[in-house]
């Protein structure tokens, strides 16, 4: 009875044009960021060669399959796709915990070292040694083709620490006092209370977690190379993206000047098609997530 | 004759039985003066068969496998591992090479490798960078161990030794003994429709002012082709790709593809042409063609993919632009069968002044364009023993041209033609890579052009294949001219000094010259769209602060440490 | 003999209080000092790299055989017009990156929010965050194309609207740059930034919301007055940190519509570098730009951390 009153009470005018205008401005967001997406899956089922003429916005002009062939014809997609599901899963849950960990601690008022070891985290996100001493850091832990590489660096990212702590802050000290006159210790706190409350904003950094490691490619390349069995799938799809770019520009194209090449991928046509199976199995991540941000405010908050 | 014919037989006779004597190896010389190995024990044919498929002799190692790791700079694919022609040569030769190809960004992976100093057995990059760092192995002393890599590299070691009067690198391009003729203008050159000179009564234009004049009346007659409004001349400006608008002043003075300056040809002097009366009368030119509406503002910003789509619509008549940037849109021309929108380079130059677009080899090298072996090679010898292998012309032949009768047919002249499949095969980029001998052979020592009997040493080469690929629209095109290949338009090759080209000399990282001539780029980048744009009565004006500007980056260094390079390499 | 043994127990008694407030904290510290270290390895001992920037520093000689040449490399910098006009443009374009960014994400958010209807409103944000995967060479190719000047839709639709009466060539004009920079950021970025704020939304007290409502608040005034303060501590932590990194205003979109016509306004200190420092090989002033940004970083922070404790009374340490 008493929504329904409630319900009553809001369908004011006032309420009806908000809701409108809500309405029509959420549409124009559909439509304008739905569109840059929508068009790399065109350009990724037209023909190669019919690309290059450039004028492909909604749909294909010329279908094909072609792109998607080569892009699963890569011997070596199966490897990089368990390691990067590997990197991913591990990279998130790591980096998850150690952040709240490191957040919980920095955010309790008490702890001694607060201060300092706030700005010591703070720091080290405005400095950064370049590649090369990364790189002598990185072969003098041994970590050289070597899998811990994708983890290891990234795991504790400052801030990420910052983002949880302030949402710690944000939660109801009482929360924390009760636990505390229990005799709970700050271990037990960690686990029992701040992970549980902190659901949304940890459900936040999983998805910056999951959807970074799932689409850097740049360790690889730098740290594994030489390796095969230790590639991703990001890396994998760069590799088909430089070697598309590669028939148009080697010295030994002058042979083909005289000729029409059939099967020629382009780099156009390839970058579609690699950005969309890149980026499908890290979308399908999302719904999982998104519930814990998504939601209605009062649903959200009433379960604690 | 009789008499000289025994002359030599015992010269032969006598130089092997001194050969075998010293243990070393036994050879027989082919036409093209390879050298085949044979077992270095002495023992000829010791449980050694040539190959029933190929005919090719087997290398001694064989059957110890050995993998190489190669880095190329360039991005690529690897063959497929089951190319059945690198599963012969690992067969006959036991050495397996995989290739790292460039992805990202070059000089990161440069630096990093040289300053981890993990290298691969062997690196096709930026030399110099790796020289400077001690990674490469010195092979003067090794390299005449193998008589095909020493013939082979024999007239060109004083350009491949470096300034520490090493040789560290085997060049892998442009090691030509007998040039091929030129079929099309893969370089530089100023591009016109074939339509267009079609339509004209099949002129040659020699100057600019011919050049838009013939652009002008075609786009006044046709102001729409195929429904897409005609555009007279593009000029690509993105990013490194923007030489098409930078480089085109030398070449009008009658300079190669040189570089970043002007080098009188008497003199030897480096000047800049970024300045000179020609630029400023190109530059002028195309303020005029804007002002007429044959230059769309637009070129200045449009990328590479838009450039190429505006080039592969057919509506485009000219530009200047190196052949292989625009493959590409030819190829998208070609494939929809309008072969009277493809391109041909014509003679452009100053008045007065002999068109020199096309290079004919100058007996020199760069120098730094190949393969050097790293210290952390595991078995320099044997790589180097796989290269002298892959020399001889019975490998040559198979990793370019296939087995005969089978890929390809032997026509009386010593010419060599493909078979219609194994052409069908050669077109297809990935069938090309994953069933012949190609990426080896590209990255690996190769012959180029001719074999002293004429023979071409690949299909690039052969006159044969080329005129065989010709459309017959491209035939009538050059009957029209009555010329044999598309390159006949332009002056016959200029051989270049000693010098040349500018820009393959290594300027030191970091150094004033280095910054310099990145200055020079620059304002250049900044300063010929605004000219091109600009109303005609201000050009002078901005031509006069283009000018003070360049000035004013200081651009002598460069000037000086060419200058003194070139005299360097004029003194031998 | 006895008074050593009472000064040592003195000093163990004075030790034990010393250390009794750290030892209440143990587990504390047993939680942070393990990362701390960890910290030390990844972040702050590659800095000793940081060499590199006094010396001419070449990567086949390491960094104690590479000559040392002092403050040149800082020298060349700042005594360089180009640096100074990218530092201009990269302060420039970050703080219209900077506003328009938290602007549209937060307003994305605040309008998101109020979306009742659970399916539409998932719809709406799954789309939202979907350019983001999307590399900036795909989008800055759409930009380009939709910008065109000939049959651009942009243009098209501008001149079907009666706005303008012939083409504008966007990206040819320095005095559109910084504003297509901005929004190209906007248009890939916004849904993947606004996730933040609708996890800080979820955790506002719903008894805000109802209390507000009692009082007959309209929906305008309860975004307004409950939702926005409520992500406002979240708002003022980000914009504190992303007020640190105001030179990094990114490169790439910069540089893939950055031609001549528009360099002097489209090149940021990261394309100075690369063109000056990683494409010449030369580490050294790479470096040396990194420490530079590095400091203007924390100045930024300590400023906005104290002003923002001043006015809002919330820091970040």
């Amino acid at each position: 009875m008493n929504s329904i009153k409630r319900r009553f009470k809001r369908t004011t005018l006032e309420s009806v044009i908000f809701t409108t205008v809500n309405t029509i401005i959420m549409l124009i967001v559909i439509v304008v960021m739905l569109y840059p997406f929508w068009n790399t899956v065109a350009v990724s089922l037209n023909n190669p060669q019919d690309t290059l003429k450039g004028g492909i916005t909604l749909f294909p002009r010329k279908f094909s399959t072609y792109n998607y062939e080569t892009v699963f014809g890569n011997r070596l997609l199966v490897t990089a796709a368990v390691n990067s599901v590997l990197r991913t899963v591990l990279s998130t849950i790591l980096g998850v915990v150690v952040s709240a960990m490191i957040a919980y601690v920095l955010s309790r008022p008490e702890f001694l070292w607060r201060k300092f070891a706030t700005r010591y985290f703070l720091v080290t996100m405005y400095v950064s040694a370049g590649l090369i001493p990364n790189y002598f850091l990185i072969r003098d832990l041994g970590l050289i083709n070597n899998f811990l590489v994708y983890i290891l660096p990234g795991m504790v990212s400052v801030f990420n620490v910052i983002v949880v702590r302030s949402y710690i802050r944000s939660l109801p000290s009482s929360l924390f006092e009760a636990a505390f006159i229990d005799g709970v210790g700050h271990f037990r706190c960690f686990l029992m209370i701040v992970l549980p409350c902190c659901k949304p904003v940890l459900a936040t950094i999983a998805l910056w977690c999951a959807v970074g490691a799932w689409n850097s490619w740049f360790d690889t390349f730098i740290y594994c190379s030489s390796k095969e069995s230790l590639t991703t799938l990001q890396y994998e799809m760069m590799k088909m993206l430089a070697a598309s770019m590669a028939s148009s520009r080697s010295q030994d194209a002058i042979y083909s000047a005289g000729q029409t090449a059939s099967n020629l991928v382009t780099p156009v046509s390839m970058r579609a098609a690699i950005t969309v199976v890149a980026a499908l199995p890290i979308l399908m991540v999302y719904p999982f997530l998104q519930k814990y941000f998504v939601k209605g405010v009062m649903i959200g908050s009433v379960k604690e | 004759m009789y008499r000289v014919r025994i002359i030599i037989s015992l010269l032969i006779t006598a130089s092997l039985i001194l050969l075998t004597a010293a243990c070393v190896r036994l050879e027989s010389r082919s036409i093209d003066g390879s050298v085949t190995a044979q077992p270095s024990n002495g023992i000829p044919g010791n449980g050694m068969k040539r190959d029933e498929e190929t005919g090719l002799m087997p290398m001694p190692d064989a059957d110890k496998p050995i993998t190489f790791r190669i880095f190329v700079r360039d991005p690529g694919a690897v063959p497929s591992k089951s190319n059945p022609v690198l599963k012969k040569i690992t067969e006959l030769t036991g050495v397996t090479i995989e290739y790292e190809f460039l992805v990202g960004d070059l000089a990161q992976k440069q630096g990093v490798m040289v300053a981890s100093e993990d290298y691969p057995d062997a690196i096709f990059a930026e030399a110099a960078k790796f020289i400077d760092a001690g990674a490469f192995i010195p092979l003067e002393d090794k390299l005449p161990n193998y008589p095909n890599l020493y013939e082979h590299y024999s007239p060109f070691l004083a350009d491949m030794t470096a300034n520490d009067g090493h040789l560290y690198v085997l060049e892998i391009y442009d090691v030509v003994h007998n040039a091929a003729p030129v079929f099309e203008a893969n370089g530089p050159g100023f591009f016109i429709q074939k339509a267009v000179l079609e339509d004209a009564g099949y002129p040659i234009p020699r100057t600019l002012d011919e050049y838009f004049a013939l652009i002008e009346n075609y786009k006044a007659k046709y102001p729409e082709i195929d429904g897409v409004k005609t555009i007279g001349f593009e000029i690509l400006c993105d990013g490194w790709r923007d030489f098409c608008l930078r480089n085109p002043p030398q070449h009008l003075m009658g300079a190669g593809n040189d570089g970043d300056a002007y080098v009188d040809p008497v003199t030897y002097e480096a000047s800049l042409y970024q300045i000179s009366d020609t630029a400023k009368n190109y530059y002028r030119k195309l303020n005029e063609a804007y002002h007429k509406g044959l230059i769309e503002a637009e070129t200045f910003t449009q990328n590479y993919d838009q450039y190429l789509a505006r080039l592969s619509s057919g509506a485009v008549l000219g530009f200047f632009d190196q052949g292989w940037n625009f493959i590409a849109a030819s190829n998208v021309l070609r494939t929809e069968g309008k072969h009277n929108r493809t391109y041909v380079a014509v003679p452009i130059a100053n008045p007065g002044v002999r068109d020199s677009y096309l290079d004919a080899p100058n007996g020199t090298i760069p120098g730094n364009n190949g393969i050097g072996i790293t210290k952390k090679c595991k078995d320099p010898d044997r790589l180097l023993a796989f290269y002298d292998w892959l020399l001889q012309k019975e490998v040559q032949d198979y990793l370019q041209w296939g087995i005969e009768g089978k890929d390809y047919i032997r026509l009386n002249n010593n010419g060599k033609v493909y078979t219609a499949s194994r052409r069908e095969i050669q077109n297809d980029e990935a069938r090309k890579r994953d069933l012949t001998g190609h990426v080896l052979w590209n990255y690996s020592p190769k012959r180029q052009g001719l074999y002293e009997n004429g023979e071409p040493c690949g299909p690039s080469d052969s006159e044969d294949e080329y005129l065989m690929s010709l459309t017959d629209y491209d035939r009538e095109f050059l009957k029209n001219y009555n010329i044999k290949y598309p390159a006949q338009l332009l002056s016959p090759p200029v051989k270049r000094p000693l010098y040349y080209p500018l820009w393959a000399m290594a300027l030191d990282e970091g150094s004033a010259a280095r910054v310099a001539v990145n200055k020079m780029v620059e304002t250049c980048r900044k300063y010929y769209p605004r000219m091109i744009l600009s109303s005609p009565d201000e050009f002078d004006t901005l031509w006069e602060e283009f000018v003070t500007e360049i000035q004013k980056g200081n651009p002598q260094p460069y000037l000086d440490e060419i200058n003194q390079r070139i005299a360097q390499i004029m003194k031998r | 003999m006895t008074v050593l043994k009472s000064k040592l127990n003195m000093f163990m008694m004075s030790l034990q209080r010393k250390l009794k407030p750290y030892l209440a904290q143990k587990s504390l510290f047993f939680m942070i000092i393990p990362w701390m270290i960890f910290t030390f390895i990844f972040s702050y001992l590659p800095l000793t790299g940081w060499i590199m920037a006094f010396q001419n520093f070449r990567p086949g000689k390491g960094y104690w055989r590479s000559p040392f040449v002092g403050f040149d490399q800082f020298k060349f910098l700042f005594s360089e017009p180009g640096f100074w006009r990218s530092f201009r443009n990269t302060l420039g374009m970050s703080t219209m990156n900077l506003i328009f960014s938290f602007v549209f994400a937060i307003g994305f958010a605040l309008l998101l929010n109020e979306v009742k209807n659970t399916y539409f409103k998932r719809t709406v944000q799954t789309i939202s965050y979907l350019p983001h995967f999307l590399s900036w060479i795909i989008v800055c190719g759409l930009i380009s194309s939709i910008l065109s000047s000939s049959d651009g839709a942009f243009n098209n639709l501008l001149m079907w609207l009666g706005i303008i009466d012939r083409p504008i060539l966007w990206l040819g004009e320095p005095k559109y740059f910084w504003w297509i920079v901005a929004f190209a950021n906007v248009w890939k970025e916004t849904g993947w930034n606004s996730i933040i704020y609708l996890a800080a939304m979820s955790s506002i007290d719903p008894a805000l919301y109802e209390a507000c409502e009692i009082d007959g608040g309209s929906r305008y005034r309860k975004m307004w007055h409950i939702t926005l303060p409520g992500i406002r501590q979240t708002i003022l932590v980000l914009l504190i940190m992303n007020l640190g990194w105001i030179l990094n205003a990114g490169f790439e979109v910069q540089y893939l519509f950055g031609r001549g016509v528009v360099m002097d306004v489209s090149e940021t200190i990261d394309i100075f570098v690369l063109k000056y420092g990683i494409t010449l090989g030369n580490y050294s002033l790479a470096t040396a730009a990194g420490i530079f940004k590095s400091v203007i970083s924390i100045i930024m922070i300590v400023t906005t951390n104290y002003l923002s404790g001043k006015i809002e009374e919330e820091r970040l340490f």
